[in-house]
């Protein structure tokens, strides 16, 4: 078997050291991997008369994949500390190499490969398409650990090595020439050619060690109050802040060392290894299993509102969309909708710009909206492997439409049904492929990456794993539920929604309420929750699936009033809050509106009202669980995780509550509900105690 | 004729609307109107993109650059890894596209071909006269005084740019006045002629057959219009509306006004051509196959008159002769054009001094010919004209339900080109 990194040799006294020459695709930047390059560097130390050392790659599409941060979660600090020297005297004997080093970097380049890539003496990075570089660390919840902060900020300054980690966004190969993160750019296939010939030409040229570090270090303070404020906002930024901030004033080796000191530190925390542990899951959660072939074409039918977004976002995948309407002007907003979401020039072309003028588009390819393609008539169906069906809330017309398919449909296709509210086994009822058919359920937007893949009675798995794939392949998180009303995320939310209302209902104020389950970590409070979900969409919640549920108490006849009043959320800028120019602020008139309803003006400690509230949640958790809404423990964490907005550090909700004290949690319960319903069962209680982590 | 056992079948196609330049079609180009219909024609035949093994793309001037075909194939939807290219022959470009799809598939190189043709005419360039150009042209060879003398004699009338467009339909008038004045040809018959085009096509379109190879196209960026109208035809025709148009470039002679020479349009048009055997076996029904086709050039004397020619060509390899034709759609690109194709046909003496033929090649009866109208009411989109003669021809069969039909094309002054199709 071949070794994770080879030598070659290139030409005359250059060599290289091959990563990845069996070209696997998953190729991680972990320990087997470090300890392949200490015996490759080991090997090329005793090669005589070494003039220069490529490094790269033997895949086009990928450099390397960062490694999984999740194996420093199980191990004890004295083995991480261990594995974290290790890594960094690995690469520091790559640095120490007495030959010019060059880094070849082509295609997608994840943000360990760049930190790699550091520690040669130069960089040489593909342009064109297929190139994509970006410091992915900081999204994914974790530190620089390969000494990629210390480095990069020596290369190309504070200001700019921020930018870069922080805001982790992809750049381009040419932006990084300008920043000075790369020394040259070559484009071709041949790129050994290319690294021989930069040897041949610069390799004489010795970096001048940490110039600029001087300037840095006279301005570093200054410099740090203002960066702090700008970038310091999230704690795994600041932390890197704090460490680079440090690190510049010390040579690199010492540097190095306080880094490790700082990643072991922000490791020790429990929040963020939580975190961490949730951004594995996620991870692995999105990725699909085996090789998958996308659809080459996809039908969908009704191009509402949920319909064309749903076909620009598979137009943006790349993938053709035969889109089916009976009315050609909702057609045409579909494709002016796809239109503006896959320019992301909503400005120029609505508030006319450059509309008017004629414009050559000869040098162009055609636009990405022309992969969808409208029609009338159910033409174009017949070899589409997946046919979504999107039309109108409504049993009758939904099943109408199924029907309808079946004359147009290859039996062989997959269809999926939207539906928020009503239930699949009802809509699929008159179908004879039920097997194929399974629904769907986008949440809030389309953009989210949850959603609800409902299995109904008859649903094939050989369907359900073809969209499970079909879905992460869109880098979205399916979670298989059970046909059962409200199915998973909007039954739970509901509840918790329901329950603020009865809140307010008892003469507490909105703010307070929203107070209090921010101070728990949360993002928003349950009213500015109910914004982003949409009036409407909860309304229709409680007129379809509330009822549906028999355990429910009533919902709150607030929903109805405010809905009524024109009301739809975030969507038109009203709700409970008011969205004007980015900013938002509490509906002064809300407590006008409902004024029949609220009882007199009541005070309660927030610690109770937030217990309340997510007692509501745990509750209706628990019976999901219960009744077997979905499978997997692991998938119903994170969808609770995603699907409620909560924070990521707390490993998951029922671990959250077994973190705070069950006793204690569920004493403050027992004066403090009204109705009684809120008395946790005695399940919920051996469950919790029994309950064992799983984010 | 059967040279060859492959029936090769037109499986079906469609147009967008044939439109005035520079008015919606504006900002389409040829790479957007190919990819439109022809995402839209492999959708109506039910043939999924990654069937198709090659694609042509048919324009009648050649603007735009090599490549152009194949960005149209892969807007289409086509594979990355199929090959195209692109016809440029004037009007007879659509159907030398669909005669090299018939080789490709007759020969078995290929299953399936996407034709698709049309002009961008809106977006044709603009030339400049070549004297403008040397004026600013500082070549070292042009002496001093040389150059002075240019400056000075310079023609300023030159200065103006001239629209391609324009020198196209100037070469069509000139044409259609040299026919008009051999043949005999009165205006008011070039203008019965024209106003009968119109009819038919209103005739067409209130049955619905031209809705069938219509698609609507909805125009960016705000996509609330939908183009779903040829904007030439004239709904209310009478001889007054025709006399209209008459004034303007009349010239001596000829009797040849604007509305008797076919507009140019921006449009296109796509068919996708399939080895029959296996569309059957696909469960697809074509809507016909072709059975023969010839192309050919003619000589200064017979301007014009290659259509006639290619016609007799494309029946003799099947041993046919004109009169088993049961329906004709003859290129309009003006009246005096098909009216003395028409003349040709059954001319003694066209037969003998061009073909060597004793006996005239027969008559096109009327009622035989262009049955939906044709250029003269709809525009004629230069490489897109030839596919939408073949696939209403084809269409009109099959309502009629007759068997045999001919596309007889003729343009870029001396060639001919004929396309024969059995249903």
């Amino acid at each position: 078997m071949k070794s994770l990194v080879e030598i070659r040799q290139e030409s005359e006294n250059i060599y290289s050291l091959v990563l990845n020459p069996m070209q696997e695709r998953e190729f991680r930047i972990d320990e087997s991997f470090m300890y392949a390059l200490l015996y490759a560097l080991e090997e090329l130390e005793k090669y005589p008369d070494v003039e220069g050392v490529l490094v790269y790659s033997d895949r086009e599409d990928y450099f390397a994949e960062d490694g999984e941060f999740r194996c420093f979660l199980e191990v004890s600090e004295e083995e991480l500390r261990r594995r974290l020297i290790f890594f960094r005297d690995v690469l520091r004997r790559l640095e120490g190499l007495d030959a010019p080093t060059v880094c070849l970097l082509r295609g997608r380049c994840g943000g360990m490969a760049l930190e790699l890539a550091l520690v040669c003496r130069f960089r040489l990075a593909a342009k064109g398409e297929g190139s994509s570089f970006a410091f992915s660390q900081l999204q994914k919840g974790m530190l620089p650990y390969l000494g990629g902060g210390q480095r990069l900020v020596r290369l190309v300054g504070l200001k700019a090595a921020l930018e870069l980690l922080v805001e982790g966004r992809g750049f381009e190969a040419e932006r990084g020439l300008e920043l000075g993160l790369f020394d040259g750019l070559f484009s071709g296939p041949d790129l050994i050619c290319e690294g021989v010939r930069w040897l041949r030409l610069c390799g004489k040229r010795r970096e001048e060690g940490g110039k600029g570090s001087f300037l840095s270090r006279l301005l570093g303070g200054v410099e740090g109050y203002f960066l702090r404020k700008r970038y310091g906002s999230t704690p795994v930024a600041s932390f890197l802040l704090r460490t680079m901030l440090e690190g510049i004033r010390y040579p690199l080796g010492k540097a190095l060392e306080y880094e490790l000191d700082m990643v072991l530190r922000f490791l020790g925390q429990e929040g963020v290894r939580n975190e961490l542990r949730y951004a594995h899951l996620e991870d692995v959660h999105k990725r699909s299993q085996g090789i998958f072939f996308p659809p080459c074409s996809v039908g969908v039918v009704g191009a509402g509102r949920r319909g064309r977004q749903l076909a620009a976002h598979l137009a943006a995948n790349g993938i053709p969309v035969r889109l089916k309407d009976i009315n050609p002007q909702a057609l045409g907003e579909a494709l002016r909708y796809a239109h503006l979401q896959l320019r992301g020039e909503e400005g120029s072309t609505l508030e006319g710009g450059r509309e008017g003028k004629p414009q050559l588009y000869l040098g162009k390819y055609p636009r990405l909206e022309t992969l969808i393609s409208p029609t009338l008539e159910y033409t174009g169906m017949r070899h589409c492997e997946v046919v979504v069906e999107a039309v109108m809330e409504e049993k009758a017309i939904k099943g109408k439409v199924l029907e309808e398919l079946e004359k147009y449909c290859s039996p062989e296709a997959v269809w999926i049904s939207l539906i928020s509210s009503l239930s699949l086994g009802e809509v699929v009822g008159g179908c004879r492929h039920r097997q194929r058919i399974a629904g769907l359920q986008i949440l809030y937007g389309v953009d989210t990456p949850l959603v609800e893949l409902i299995r109904g009675e008859k649903t094939s798995l050989e369907t359900l794993k073809f969209l499970q794939n079909f879905l992460k392949s869109l880098k979205k998180l399916p979670v298989v539920v059970k046909d059962s009303p409200g199915f998973l995320v909007n039954r739970v939310a509901f509840a918790y929604l329901n329950e603020a209302l009865h809140l307010l209902e008892e003469g507490l104020l909105i703010e307070e309420i929203e107070e209090a389950m921010r101070g728990l970590g949360l993002e928003r409070g349950p009213f500015e929750f109910m914004d982003h979900l949409g009036l409407d969409t909860l309304f229709y919640l409680s007129k379809n699936v509330a009822t549906r549920l028999s355990h429910w108490p009533a919902s709150s006849e607030i929903i109805e009033k405010v809905y009524k009043s024109g009301r739809e959320g975030l969507k038109n800028g009203r709700g409970f809050y008011i969205y004007e120019k980015g900013q938002k602020r509490v509906d002064p008139r809300i407590y006008d509106l409902l004024r029949e309803f609220r009882k007199d003006r009541k005070r309660m400690p927030s610690s109770l009202v937030a217990n309340r509230l997510l007692l509501t949640m745990v509750q209706e958790a628990f019976l999901c669980q219960m009744e077997k809404v979905v499978e997997n423990m692991v998938e119903l964490e994170l969808a609770l995780t995603m699907g409620l907005a909560l924070p990521r550090k707390w490993g998951g909700l029922f671990q959250y509550i077994k973190n705070l004290g069950i006793e204690k949690f569920l004493q403050t319960m027992d004066h403090s509900s009204p109705r009684g319903k809120l008395l946790p069962s005695k399940e919920l209680r051996t469950f919790l105690e029994n309950y064992e982590k799983v984010c | 004729m059967s040279r060859t056992k492959v029936p090769v079948a037109v499986l079906g196609g469609v147009r967008t609307p044939y439109v005035k330049p520079g008015e919606n079609f504006r900002e389409l180009s040829n790479l957007e109107l190919g990819s439109l219909v022809g995402r839209e024609a492999l959708y109506r035949v039910e043939v999924p993109p990654h069937w198709v093994d090659e694609s042509i793309w048919a324009q009648g001037e050649g603007i735009g650059d090599g490549g152009m075909a194949h960005r149209i194939s892969t807007g289409a939807g086509i594979l990355e890894d199929r090959p195209a290219f692109t016809v440029v022959q004037g009007g007879c470009a659509g159907l030398q596209a669909v005669a090299l799809a018939y080789e490709k598939i007759a020969s078995g190189c290929a299953q399936v071909v996407l034709v698709a043709g049309g002009e961008s005419v809106s977006q044709m360039p603009w030339v400049c006269h070549p004297s403008w150009v040397e004026f600013f042209r500082f070549r070292s060879s042009i002496s001093f005084w040389g150059r002075i003398r240019r400056w000075l004699f310079f023609n300023f009338s030159h200065l103006r740019p001239l629209e391609l467009m324009e020198v196209y339909r100037r070469e069509a008038l000139r044409l259609a006045e040299r026919l008009a004045r051999e043949f005999g040809i009165s205006c008011e018959e070039q203008d019965r002629f024209t106003l009968r085009s119109h009819r038919f096509y209103m005739k067409a379109r209130e049955a619905r057959k031209v809705a069938g190879e219509l698609m609507p196209v909805y125009l960016a960026p705000r996509f609330d219009k939908v183009v779903d109208r040829d904007t030439f035809p004239i709904e209310s025709v009478s001889q007054d509306a025709i006399e209209l148009l008459r004034h303007v470039e009349v010239r001596e002679g000829g009797g040849v006004t604007s509305g008797s020479v076919a507009p140019l349009v921006d449009g296109a048009c796509a068919l996708v051509l399939a080895n029959g055997d296996w569309a059957r076996a696909e469960g697809i029904v074509p809507l016909g196959y072709i059975r023969s086709y010839a192309f050919c050039g003619v000589s200064q004397r017979a301007e014009g008159l290659g259509g006639a020619v290619a016609a007799h060509l494309s029946l003799q390899k099947l041993s046919m002769s004109l009169k088993d034709m049961e329906l004709f759609e003859i290129y309009e690109g003006s009246a005096a054009l098909v009216l003395a194709l028409q003349l040709a046909f059954s001319s003694q003496r066209f037969a003998h001094e061009v073909l060597g033929r004793s006996q005239s090649l027969g008559e096109v009866v009327s009622h035989r010919l262009n049955p939906n109208g044709g250029a003269l009411a709809l525009g004629d989109c230069r490489g897109g004209s030839g596919l939408q003669m073949l696939l209403s021809l084809l269409g009109e069969l099959r309502s009629q339900d007759l068997e045999w039909g001919c596309v007889v094309v003729s343009s870029g002054l001396r060639e001919g080109g004929g396309v024969v199709v059995q249903r």
